[in-house]
């Protein structure tokens, strides 16, 4: 049952993938990146679904089974009946897969070794780390066991437990449970796994149908290298699920104009990975405002503000229904948001921003954390570095829009981090000791996804390049 | 054309390198796993100490909590292995108050034999001791 109950939200999320992206053409090519995809959505999903049935029925049935079971076949027979089309904007190169080459055989190699580690990890810390037991596996506890109480769970007397967290983790852990009938920890561990590595195969499949396999794979040895990713999704943190939303609304931006006849559909998808992304974190909102802004100064300033309003009629579609969740979950169930809340009036928080040694620190601090990450060798960012010279930058100028689109999201959500410290109550040492690493992590696979676009195409540096090109 | 790719290859070269001993230094690290320690973390081994009050709870509502640390530290990581939410984590969906004011009190206490000085302004009186430092109060005066 543990199987079926973490299995069916993933066929859910395929066959939603399916219909707004629907090309046929090259369903071979683009299956992985689908099916990357449909993880995190079919979560996502499922998530929703249970918690939209909390609300309505307060635990009296298992209807959200039902649900789901219908909406897979509905979503399944939508897919069948829908008409064959001929993708013809798009063409593949003729491609020729080595799966042999050095890169690919290290990169299979490095997979491995970091998902024994993940297991090692996940042996020593069944319950996950401080924040997976604290916050999101207690609050699906509550959601799981508390039946028609389950909003006992955000009792103010949890006040330490940040109870204005959104849903989508915990949601998702005690609909499994509720599915399979037991609490057991299998499912936050099975989750935790799939968020993490499906980012990294998002990564690579991305990447590889955009740029070329080769550059997929380098990107993705990246983010494995970065060991921190890794220790930080065996610690069951909603961070990862996170930084997996953020990473595919990115990425499907620059999929969206491989596939023009598939526009609508993908504006959909990357509305409701947008959704997502908020139903996970609280800095999901803040990506998803920044996110509708970058889009508007980067179609604005570099091609037409109509292109931007087209776009965003179904960007809403998608990202609206979940919205809707999200501020009904803030208004009605959880209490405000515990860093507003802790603002103690305009003058103490304004002599907080106006401080220069807080400034000092705060910069000392993102410096620090984004050259280190710790627990790898050296900073992936030096590797980077050294990448980039020696193999060049450049940006093409079909990429100039969603580059700019994606730079701008993030530079806004590195200034909305730096505020949040800059004016925190907490003690800003340990607010930025406690949470820093974790905050810079969210984005990392979003800015090693940027960063790849933007190296230089040097031929073929592994003779397979060509093999994930589809040009227009 | 042929110096690029050189360069390439370097830098390809770079990027495993970092990934496969950053990896490995992970793993050697942490590859140390003690058969033992399989099901039995600081997390489970706490919360087994839970199983037989949670029994004697009501199956939701609000408990009271004392412990013999002091007040101040309930909270704190550092000094007391966040016992207060250890205790909310192991008891969820019945929530844990620091406080007396509840019928039912849950006690947890981490020092053997000790003497447990109850406040004596308030009625309250030991259920059921567990034997492994929970121990289930009721206060009479509470409504």
């Amino acid at each position: 049952m543990i199987l079926i109950s973490i299995f069916l939200p993933i066929f859910i999320g395929a066959s939603f993938t399916q219909l707004l992206w629907h090309d046929r053409l090259f369903f071979k090519r683009t299956l992985f990146l689908k099916l990357s995809i449909s993880v995190g959505l079919g979560f996502g999903i499922s998530s929703c679904i249970f918690f939209m049935w909390l609300v309505v029925f307060n635990q009296y049935n298992n209807g959200f089974i039902i649900v789901e079971v219908f909406l897979f076949v509905l979503l399944a027979a939508l897919n069948i009946l829908r008409k064959e089309r001929n993708n013809s904007n798009a063409f593949l190169k003729s491609e020729t897969e080595k799966n042999k080459d050095a890169p690919a055989i290290f990169f299979y190699i490095i997979f491995l070794l970091s998902f024994i580690f993940f297991i090692i990890i996940t042996i020593k810390m069944p319950h996950g780390d401080w924040d997976a037991w604290a916050v999101w596996n207690m609050r699906a506890r509550f959601l799981f066991r508390g039946g028609e109480y389950w909003k006992d769970g955000f009792s103010k007397i949890l006040y330490w437990s940040n109870l204005d967290y959104p849903l989508l983790v915990p949601g998702l852990v005690a609909r499994c449970w509720k599915f399979a009938g037991n609490g057991t920890a299998l499912v936050p561990q099975a989750i935790s796994m799939l968020f993490t590595f499906s980012t990294v195969c998002l990564l690579f499949s991305s990447i590889s149908v955009i740029k070329g396999r080769i550059y997929g794979l380098l990107a993705s040895t990246v983010l494995l290298g970065t060991s921190f990713f890794v220790l930080l999704g065996a610690s069951q943190y909603a961070d990862v699920p996170f930084s997996f939303f953020s990473l595919s609304v990115i990425a499907l931006f620059f999929i969206k104009d491989i596939f023009p006849e598939d526009q609508f559909g993908l504006s959909v998808l990357i509305g409701l990975m947008s959704g997502l992304g908020a139903w996970t974190k609280n800095e999901g909102l803040l990506f998803l405002f920044f996110i509708v802004i970058a889009r508007f100064a980067a179609l604005g300033y570099l091609k037409n503000i109509k292109i931007y309003f087209k776009e965003l009629i179904p960007f809403s579609l998608g990202f609206m229904p979940i919205f809707a969740i999200v501020i009904y979950f803030k208004t009605h169930i959880a209490p405000p948001l515990y860093l507003l809340r802790e603002q103690h009036g305009f003058f103490p928080t304004f002599e907080k921003i106006t401080s220069i040694s807080r400034h000092a620190v705060i910069l000392k601090g993102f410096i620090k954390h984004f050259t280190s990450f710790d627990l790898s060798i050296t900073s992936p960012v030096y590797i980077l570095i050294i990448f980039g010279v020696l193999c060049g930058i450049k940006i093409k100028k079909e990429h100039e829009i969603n580059i700019l689109t994606a730079v701008t999201a993030l530079c806004l959500m590195l200034t909305s981090y730096y505020f949040i410290f800059l004016s925190t109550s907490r003690d800003l040492i340990w607010h930025m000791g406690t949470s820093l690493d974790r905050l810079l992590l969210q984005i990392w696979p979003a800015f090693i996804f940027i960063y790849f676009m933007i190296i230089e195409n040097n031929g073929e540096p592994q003779g397979d390049s060509a093999s994930g090109n589809i040009k227009k | 054309m042929k110096k690029n790719i050189l360069k390439d290859k370097l830098g390809i070269f770079i990027i495993i390198l970092f990934s496969l001993s950053s990896v490995t230094k992970m793993l050697i690290t942490e590859c140390k796993i003690d058969k033992e320690l399989i099901d039995h973390d600081s997390i489970s081994m706490y919360e087994r100490r839970f199983e037989g009050i949670k029994k004697s709870l009501p199956s939701h509502g609000v408990v009271g909590y004392l412990t013999d640390t002091r007040s101040e530290e309930v909270l704190k990581r550092a000094d007391s292995g966040g016992q207060l939410m250890l205790t909310q984590y192991a008891l969820s969906p019945v929530v844990v108050e620091n406080s007396l004011e509840h019928e039912f009190i849950v006690g947890n206490f981490h020092k053997p034999n000790m003497n447990i000085t109850l406040p004596v302004d308030k009625d309250i009186a030991v259920i059921k001791d567990f034997r492994n430092g929970i121990i289930l109060f009721k206060n009479k005066g509470s409504r």
